[in-house]
Parts: C-alpha cells; sequence; structure tokens
C-alpha cells in the first residue's frame, strides 16, 4: 500500500533533506540523509511517481550517486515543477492522479522552455500504443519498472546525461 | 395477307389482347404509376390489335373512323411506354412533352397526307415519308426504354435482371417487326413476312414474362443465383465477425433472393437490427405501422412480413417491393421464410458468439489489469532484494525497507487470493461453512486485521451493540467480506479521514455498515460497481491498486450464505457499503 496518501515530499535542500516516510500503511519510517552534493555537479532529477514507496527505494539508489533528487507525488505537481525547476532529467510514470503522464510529457513538449528537457518514462504500463505515444513525443527511453532495478536505473541515467 | 402469317397474325393479335387485360388487371389490383403505364402502353397496343381486325374483318368499310384511331392508339402506345420507362429512370418535361408532340405531330401529318395502306394502291413519296416518320417516331419512342431497360438490368438481382430484360427483347422485338413492315421488302418476301410474323407472337411471352413472369420462370431465373447464395449463407454464418454485420450481409441477400427493392431486420427486442436499401428511421416507421395495423392494402401488398423467432423474443425479416420488383408470390414468401429460419439461427448463434466474444475481451483485459497491479509491488520487492543483494542497502537502512517488502508481498498475497477464489466461486468448488456466530466478532477480527497497515491519516471506528448477534454463516468469509469492505474505505479515502464499520441487527438478518469519507462513486458507476472487473475507473482511481475482484467476491460470497453487500455512495461525500446476514434462530 503506498505511503503518504495526497501529499508532496520534496526534496530541494541539497544539504539534509529528510525523507520522512512514515505514513504508509507499509509502515515505512526510515532517516534517509541526502548524500547529494557528492560527484555529480548538482545534476538535478525530477522524479514524478504517486507511489511514494517506490519513488524513496529509486531515490536511495540516485542520491547515492550523488544527484539531487526532487519528487513530485501526481502529474499536476510534476508538470508545474517540470516548468519552475532547472532540471537535467525528469523521470516521468505513465499512471498519475490528477494528470497521466503523457499529458504531462504532451504539456511540456508543448512549452518552449521544456521541448527539449530529457524525459524518461519508468512505468509499469507497457501497452504497445502507450509506448508508441510517448515515443512520438519524445522521451530518453520508455523503461518498465518490473524490469528495471534502481541500479540499473543508475546506470541508464549516467548514459543519458553523463554521469 | 393470307395464310400462315394470316393466322400467326391472329394468334399474335390474340396474345396482345390477353396481355393488355393482364395488365389492366395487375394496375387495378395493385395500382402504382408505372403499373398503369405499363396498362395503357399494352392496352393501346392491344387496341390497335383489336381496331386492325375488326377493319378487316368490315372489310375497311369504317376506315375514315378506324383508321385515325388506329394511328393514334398506336403512338400513345409508344407513348406510354416512354412514361412507364419514367416511373423507372425519371424522364425530363421537356423530353416528355417533345416526344408527345412529334408523335401527335406524325399522327397528324399521316392523316393529312393519307395513309398508304389506305386504298391508293401505289403511295405517293409525301405519303411514304409521312408513314416512315409515324414509325419512327413510334420506334424511337419504345427503342430508348427497351435499351435504357437491358442497360439497367445489369447488376440488378437476377429476377429483376431477366424480367427487365425480357420485357425489353420484346419490345425491340416489336420495333424491327414495325420498321421491317414499313419498308417494301417485306411485301415481296413470304419469308421475311412469315419471319416477322413468328417474330410478332414471340414479343407477346416476352412482354408478359417482363410484366408478370410466373413462379417456375422466377424459379429458374434464381436457381444460379440460389447456388451463390447458398454458398454465401455458409460463408456468412460462419466468418462474419458481429451480430449486425451478419444481418446486414444477410439483408443484401435476402434482397436478391426475391428481388426485393429494399429489406430490414427487426430484432427481437424490437429494435431495427439492420436495413437495406432503405434508411433506417423509414423501416422503423414501417415496422411501426405494420405493428399498428396502419398500413394500406397496397403497401401491404409490396411487402413480405417473415416473422423470427430468436433468443431475445419475436423479430422479422420484411421485404419491400420496388419499381422493378415483379411481385410477390408464394414462392417468394416460401423462400423468405426458410430463409428467414436458418437466419434466425444464424442470428442466434451470432449473439452466443458476441457473447463469447465479450467475455474474452472482459477475460483479457482483466489479464492486463492483474498483471500491471502485480508488477508494482513486484518492482518495489526486486529493487530492493537487488540492492540487498549488490551490497548498496545494508545496516539499518536495509532493515528499515523490510516492512515496505512485506507490505508488498502481502499485497500481492491478496491479490492473489481474490483471483484464485473467484475462481474457485465460478467453479462451484468453493466451500461454505455453516457457523452460528457473534457478528460483533467477525467486525472486531476485520478492524484488528486492518489496524496495524492503518497510515495516520486514517481512523477506523468500531460501532458495535451490547448483546451479541448470533448469524449462521462462514465465519472465515464473513471476516474476508468485511475486510475487503474497510480496505476499500481506506484505499477509496486518499486524503485520509474516519472509516466506521457499525454492527447491528434488523428485523431477521445481522448487519455490518462500512461507511467512509471518501470520494465517493458516480451515480453512473454504481451499476458496475459489484461486477467482475467492474473497477470504477477514473484520475482519481488508477493509482489505486487492486485486481476489481474484491466487490464482485464480497457480494458473491455474502449471497451465497443467504445474505447480500449493497452500496449508497455521493461521489466526493463518501460511501457506505452494508453486509446483511441471516440470523441464526
Amino acid at each position: 500500500m503506498t505511503g503518504g496518501l495526497g501529499g508532496t515530499v520534496v526534496a530541494r535542500d541539497g544539504l539534509a533533506a529528510w525523507w520522512a516516510l512514515g505514513m504508509g500503511r507499509d509502515g515505512v519510517r526510515r532517516d534517509l540523509a541526502d548524500r547529494s552534493g557528492g560527484g555529480r555537479g548538482g545534476r538535478r532529477i525530477l522524479f514524478v511517481e504517486d507511489d511514494e514507496a517506490m519513488a524513496t527505494m529509486y531515490q536511495l539508489r540516485l542520491q547515492n550517486d550523488g544527484y539531487e533528487v526532487v519528487w513530485a507525488g501526481d502529474g499536476e505537481d510534476g508538470l508545474a515543477q517540470a516548468l519552475e525547476g532547472d532540471f537535467d532529467l525528469v523521470l516521468l510514470d505513465l499512471g498519475l492522479p490528477r494528470l497521466d503522464g503523457l499529458a504531462v510529457l504532451t504539456a511540456l513538449r508543448q512549452q518552449r522552455s521544456a521541448s527539449e528537457l530529457p524525459v524518461a518514462i519508468l512505468s509499469n504500463y507497457d501497452e504497445p500504443p502507450m509506448v508508441r505515444q510517448a515515443q512520438s513525443l519524445g522521451v530518453s527511453d520508455y523503461l518498465v519498472k518490473a524490469e528495471t532495478t534502481p541500479s540499473r536505473l543508475a546506470e541508464a541515467i549516467a548514459g543519458w546525461i553523463g554521469s | 395477307m393470307r395464310g400462315w402469317p394470316a393466322i400467326l397474325g391472329f394468334v399474335t393479335d390474340l396474345a396482345y389482347l390477353g396481355l393488355a387485360v393482364l395488365a389492366i388487371r395487375d394496375w387495378l389490383l395493385r395500382r402504382g404509376r408505372a403499373r398503369r403505364h405499363l396498362a395503357e402502353a399494352l392496352g393501346a397496343l392491344a387496341l390497335v390489335a383489336v381496331l386492325s381486325v375488326a377493319s378487316g374483318l368490315t372489310g375497311g368499310r369504317y376506315a375514315a373512323i378506324v383508321t385515325p384511331l388506329v394511328l393514334i392508339a398506336f403512338q400513345a402506345s409508344g407513348f406510354a411506354l416512354l412514361l412507364f420507362r419514367g416511373a423507372f429512370i425519371p424522364l425530363s418535361r421537356n423530353l416528355t412533352l417533345g416526344a408527345l408532340a412529334l408523335l401527335a405531330g406524325t399522327v397528324a401529318l399521316l392523316l393529312a397526307v393519307g395513309t398508304p395502306s389506305g386504298r391508293p394502291a401505289h403511295p405517293g413519296p409525301l405519303q411514304v415519308a409521312a408513314a416512315m416518320a409515324f414509325v419512327l417516331a413510334w420506334s424511337l419512342c419504345v427503342a430508348e426504354p427497351a435499351v435504357r431497360f437491358f442497360l439497367h438490368s445489369n447488376d440488378r438481382p437476377a429476377v429483376q435482371k431477366n424480367r427487365l430484360r425480357a420485357l425489353s427483347l420484346g419490345y425491340l422485338g416489336l420495333v424491327v417487326i414495325v420498321l421491317a413492315a414499313g419498308s417494301s421488302a417485306a411485301a415481296n418476301s413470304p419469308g421475311l413476312e412469315l419471319g416477322l410474323s413468328l417474330l410478332g407472337l414471340a414479343t407477346a411471352p416476352l412482354i408478359y414474362a417482363g410484366f408478370q413472369p410466373p413462379g417456375w420462370l422466377r424459379r429458374s431465373w434464381r436457381e444460379r443465383e440460389e447456388e451463390k447464395l447458398r454458398a454465401a449463407i455458409d460463408e456468412l454464418v460462419l466468418a462474419t465477425a458481429t451480430r449486425p454485420a451478419l444481418a446486414q450481409d444477410a439483408l443484401e441477400w435476402a434482397v436478391r433472393l426475391v428481388g426485393a427493392e429494399a429489406a430490414f431486420i427487426i430484432d427481437g427486442d424490437g429494435g431495427l437490427l439492420a436495413a437495406s436499401g432503405i434508411g433506417p428511421g423509414a423501416a422503423a416507421e414501417i415496422a411501426q405501422r405494420f405493428e399498428a395495423g396502419a398500413l394500406t392494402r397496397q403497401e401491404i401488398a409490396d411487402l413480405i412480413v417473415q416473422p423470427m423467432i430468436l433468443d431475445s423474443g419475436r423479430g422479422a425479416l420484411v421485404a419491400i417491393a420496388g419499381p422493378f420488383t415483379p411481385l410477390f408470390g408464394s414462392d417468394e414468401i416460401g423462400r423468405l421464410r426458410l430463409y428467414a429460419a436458418s437466419l434466425s439461427g444464424a442470428l442466434d448463434r451470432a449473439r452466443a458468439a458476441d457473447r463469447i466474444a465479450a467475455l474474452e475481451e472482459v477475460k483479457s483485459r482483466f489479464l492486463r489489469l492483474a498483471s500491471h497491479e502485480l508488477r508494482g509491488p513486484l518492482t518495489l520487492v526486486r529493487g530492493y532484494v537487488s540492492m540487498i543483494a549488490d551490497g548498496s542497502l545494508k545496516g539499518e537502512a536495509m532493515r528499515a525497507t523490510l516492512p515496505t517488502i512485506m507490505g508488498r508481498l502481502d499485497l500481492m498475497t491478496g491479490m492473489l487470493n481474490e483471483m484464485l477464489e473467484t475462481a474457485r466461486l465460478e467453479d462451484e468448488r468453493m466451500e461454505f461453512r455453516s457457523d452460528v456466530f457473534d457478528l460483533r466478532l467477525a467486525a472486531r477480527d476485520a478492524v484488528q486485521a486492518v489496524y496495524p497497515s492503518l497510515a495516520g491519516t486514517h481512523r477506523l471506528e468500531l460501532d458495535e451493540p451490547r448483546e451479541e448477534i448470533l448469524v449462521l454463516a462462514d465465519k472465515v468469509k464473513v471476516t474476508t467480506i468485511l475486510g475487503n469492505l474497510i480496505d476499500n474505505a481506506i484505499k477509496y479515502s486518499p486524503a485520509g479521514g474516519t472509516v466506521r464499520c457499525g454492527v447491528r441487527a434488523a428485523a431477521a438478518e445481522g448487519l455490518v455498515e462500512v461507511r467512509d469519507e471518501g470520494i465517493g462513486i458516480a451515480a453512473g458507476d454504481m451499476a458496475g460497481l459489484f461486477t467482475r472487473f467492474g473497477r470504477v475507473n477514473s484520475s482519481d482511481t488508477t493509482t489505486i491498486p487492486g485486481t476489481g475482484l474484491g466487490l464482485y467476491l464480497s457480494r458473491e460470497l455474502a449471497r451465497r450464505m443467504g445474505g447480500d453487500v449493497s452500496a449508497d455512495s455521493r461521489p466526493g461525500a463518501g460511501s457506505v457499503f452494508t453486509v446483511s446476514l441471516p440470523l441464526a434462530r
């Protein structure tokens, strides 16, 4: 079961972003020190994902690798942050509350400022029409979550935006 | 004229008289513009024949009266045929008036200069010219429709095609006779004269077949088409994808089968299933007026209404005659009856096939949904285990992930159990115990099972009476149902809030109400709520995990224990699900 329903946790602070994930019915409660500011030159990733526990798992690895990761829990928030923030990459889920991932991607591509922003899909939906639509809108890659362990994601990201 | 040609000529005259009588009778019985003009055309020709015979018998004594009458009747027959053609293939007003003027003009001219067949044995050039103009005008008026009919016969159902061709050939034969008789060659050659007389005799049955083909002839016309039809029906039943497509294809063949202009099928529920050659609105109107008995006698004569007994009720196959349709006789009706019977079977089979196809679609949609739903928790478990395996997660951080992993494994187990239970339920392999137990205890068990995983955002309250409520049911399954409902109440209250579980007794049943303050259910989604895979999909719910089987399973379980599950909800204001179970007596 997802935790922290309805809330958006943003780990913007590079020094000490605390993930206080105590809300989930999974009973997850962890305090994880953000280790960004390491060797990645402050590369910023926006993670749009409604399942907070899922986001936390990938973030653990990415922050370990020195990325600064900002989490958005729904499509509207994700779109707003992608347009405002200065990100090197957006990791986008497709099944999202309020605004689905393809709508977020479409909106991003229509904005001049975000038309070139690297976006990778990270979703458990892999119906061919969805994949085709996402690819036609321009994505760095289309990854299926169930087949993407955190370390594989980290490798892929290093390939897209450099380490 | 003496000898054979004279006898043949007399028989031909009689045949045309008979044709005229039949055509006029047909018109009087069935009316219609086309039938009237055909009756006029044949009637006028018969009048020519009768007057000629009468003139011959009286030795030309009344030629002064008879000759103009014959000339007028002859040209009138040509004009009527042109009008007959106009009834199918519209003729411009100017052309009609022009033809009338031409025909009348040639009659007047011929009367003015004197007929060549009149007394002067050697007609002058003016008379010959006038006679030729007369014959040419008639031939034009007749040949044009004859050729038109022939051209239009292509692409028509076999019966209509042959009918038009017979009519066309009959009239073309007449044109040949008239043109040849007008030339001087015929008078000098007995052989040619005999040939023309035979041709004249042959035109009568052709024209008869053209407007009133007998049953045996219609059957033989249809024969070749029927072989194609049989093959097409097999093809239709085996290969047509859907029921409406089957009905539509079948209609095209029904139209060909009886040479109708249009046809439609009324389904067992009274709705229009398919229409061919007629708009859906017009078809529905005819059906309605037929039901109400509001059709006129003429309209009914142009219809075959063949009832069809379908699974869903009494339907009908209706064929409508058009201007090219010869007539609907007992042969057509019998044929359509057989056709409708095999079509009914095919339509019912198609309905069964449609149902199976729909079920298959539901099944594959479920498989897609379920595999996607299972992928979510699997991703998390796999991800964390891979991090533990590669050493990037250890110590306290690793232990902190274990509750998450366990939670996702529980979620997957729950989904798989739901699927298995649904399969068992549908196989009738599920066994129910008959326990007498206190409903309050089952509610407590369910609440306690959910409590540990409850988020801080949700409150769960149990409201129970002091007295025990003894019900007769399978306690484990009742606890499962209540657990499902409480789980749902929490899942569909993403903003948090209170879930109240109230236990009480009514007249003959124990009730548990699970009330939440969640997103609620739109009225339009209530109907599908308890169906298999009847998950409500909206932007608010796509991210809530679940197989869509929970409510279906809960209600089915309750019903098999003599109880029920019902729902009441308003979007945005939360939902109440009520479980009822029979009290133990």
